[in-house]
């Protein structure tokens, strides 16, 4: 590894951490969001190196494309959230705390299991065979945990959408409904 | 002419710095070309003249404007959140220099030669959305954040379509390098010959007329409704950094498609990089002919357009490119 590499690794992990502990610490939480950008870039910055360009390219448009300016969008749709005031932690961060111990215990675990395997990592390799690899790999032997996924992403979206419907709507809009030629209930078409 | 290629070639860092510095330079000058077209082409739609006064037919008019804007005051509102209002204009460009770093403009002429060069350039431009947010909430202003959050439904709708267009075309050449599909279609002729690429060429024309914010998809700065949209607030300089991306914009999406559907630099007799500007500048005035045409829609007009059409009739493309016979 040649010195500008080494300057490029350190200067993408300091990135990175530094932008990850803004996520989670900045009051504000638009700022916040925001911060998710140098952290998904410093993630795909970390794919680049590896020579893994498509990686890189699925990182910026997923995470710091997509995801990145949903959870933004959906930020700004929320009431009151850009006051400093607001607790950022509710009742529950105990249990978030012990779900992301018990993560990081895993990953490290099974990095650790790996890491034989990391060193013998050619440097250059062919990116287009690498891209077929994991394409086959991902439909072939596993199939199953790559469809578990998207139930799993699909619960939780599911889920998201049950706890955002506001129960208040529902009354307002049974309320107004019996009064005769209001539109406002005819534009609130909850089931 | 050997030696400085030799030079370069001992020093790649530089080489790289020059690359980098040519292009935000042609980044920055090309929206004065394309600005200066626009005011004509629109002068003739509307039957007037256009700007005739600066340098012969006016052709130095842009260039006065965008002297005007460096020396204006840099204003920021009050209550502004100023880190984030200083940033947007800058990644807003930033997205778009990256975007021209991977364009093939000649055999050879390209930055930075990517072999996921479409999946890179499709990333890079949701940048663009991140920096259209940020500059609308950041400028405290209730009429920018409505065409902050108006262009962010508009362009991520408009998006799915857009790759689900351009995923036809990659079937097609089996590739994901820019510079793979040009010569695949110097090769086997262009890709538009292809039914289901040309119903693809046709979605693609109607995203990227709403990615770039162009009427009828101009909701994010309806002038008659939201003052200026997402950069109602922005002045001097930071404004123009806004307005040189839009237009550099411009330029990219029809270069791209010109990659894409029409063969790049493919074409007799005249050298390969007059024919990548003969066909972008082609459609870039086919964009403001229908920028001056058609009136604005509105915005859920637009998004059901996009959700309710343009999205199952690109999945059934895609169908029908796989079902005729792609590698």
């Amino acid at each position: 590894m040649s010195t500008i590499e080494l300057a490029v690794v350190v200067f993408l992990t300091v990135m990175t951490v530094i932008s990850a502990l803004m996520v989670v610490t900045v009051r504000n939480l638009i700022h916040a969001g925001f911060w998710l950008l140098p952290f998904f870039l410093g993630i795909g910055g970390f794919y680049l190196i590896l020579s893994l360009e498509f990686l890189f390219a699925l990182q910026l448009l997923l995470y710091a494309g997509a995801v990145m300016v949903v959870v933004l969008f959906a930020l700004m749709l929320t009431r009151d959230v850009m006051n400093p005031r607001v607790r950022q932690t509710n009742r529950l961060y105990v249990a978030a705390i012990a779900a992301s111990a018990s993560m990081m215990a895993f990953l490290i675990v099974v990095i650790y299991r790996n890491m034989g395997g990391l060193s013998t990592l050619p440097p250059e390799v062919d990116a287009g065979s690498i891209t077929r690899q994991l394409g086959a790999m991902l439909l072939n032997e596993y199939v199953l945990p790559f469809e578990l996924t998207s139930a799993l992403l699909l619960s939780a979206m599911l889920g998201a959408i049950f706890l955002a419907r506001n129960p208040k709507v529902e009354l307002m809009e049974e309320e107004t409904a019996n009064e005769p030629g209001e539109p406002a209930a005819t534009l609130l078409h909850t089931p | 002419m050997e030696a400085i290629t030799q030079f370069f070639r001992d020093y790649p860092l530089l080489w790289t710095f020059v690359k980098a510095v040519v292009l935000a330079s042609f980044t920055l000058m090309i929206p004065l070309a394309v600005i200066y077209i626009e005011r004509k082409v629109a002068g003739f739609i509307q039957s007037r003249l256009g700007p005739v006064h600066v340098g012969p037919q006016g052709t130095f008019q842009t260039a006065a404007d965008a002297l005007k804007l460096l020396l204006k005051e840099d204003i920021i509102p009050e209550g502004a959140d100023k880190r984030f209002f200083y940033l947007a204009p800058y990644i807003a460009f930033i997205s778009t220099v990256l975007s021209f770093m991977v364009l093939p403009f000649a055999p050879g002429w390209v930055a930075l030669e990517m072999n996921v060069a479409v999946l890179f350039v499709i990333g890079v431009s949701l940048f663009n959305v991140v920096s259209i947010l940020m500059a609308g909430w950041s400028s405290n202003n209730k009429y920018s954040l409505l065409g902050g959050l108006r262009a962010v439904a508009q362009l991520l709708s408009y998006e799915i379509p857009m790759v689900l267009s351009v995923l036809v075309v990659v079937f097609y050449t089996g590739s994901l390098s820019l510079t793979d599909i040009i010569e695949y279609q110097v090769k086997h002729g262009w890709n538009i010959w292809h039914p289901p690429i040309m119903i693809a060429a046709l979605i693609y024309f109607i995203c990227a007329l709403a990615e770039i914010n162009r009427t009828p998809f101009d909701l994010p700065e309806a002038e008659s409704e939201l003052v200026s949209g997402f950069n109602t607030e922005y002045s001097g300089m930071r404004f123009a950094f806004f307005f040189a991306s839009e237009f550099a914009n411009n330029f990219f999406v029809t270069a791209f498609a010109a990659a894409l559907f029409f063969g790049g630099w493919d074409g007799p007799i005249l050298p390969p990089i007059v024919w990548t500007f003969l066909k972008v500048f082609v459609m870039i005035f086919i964009f403001m002919w229908v920028r001056w045409t058609p009136p604005r829609l509105r915005i859920d007009q637009i998004l059901r357009f996009a959700w309710q059409f343009l999205v199952p009739v690109s999945l059934v493309n895609l169908l029908l490119a796989i079902a005729l016979g792609v590698k």
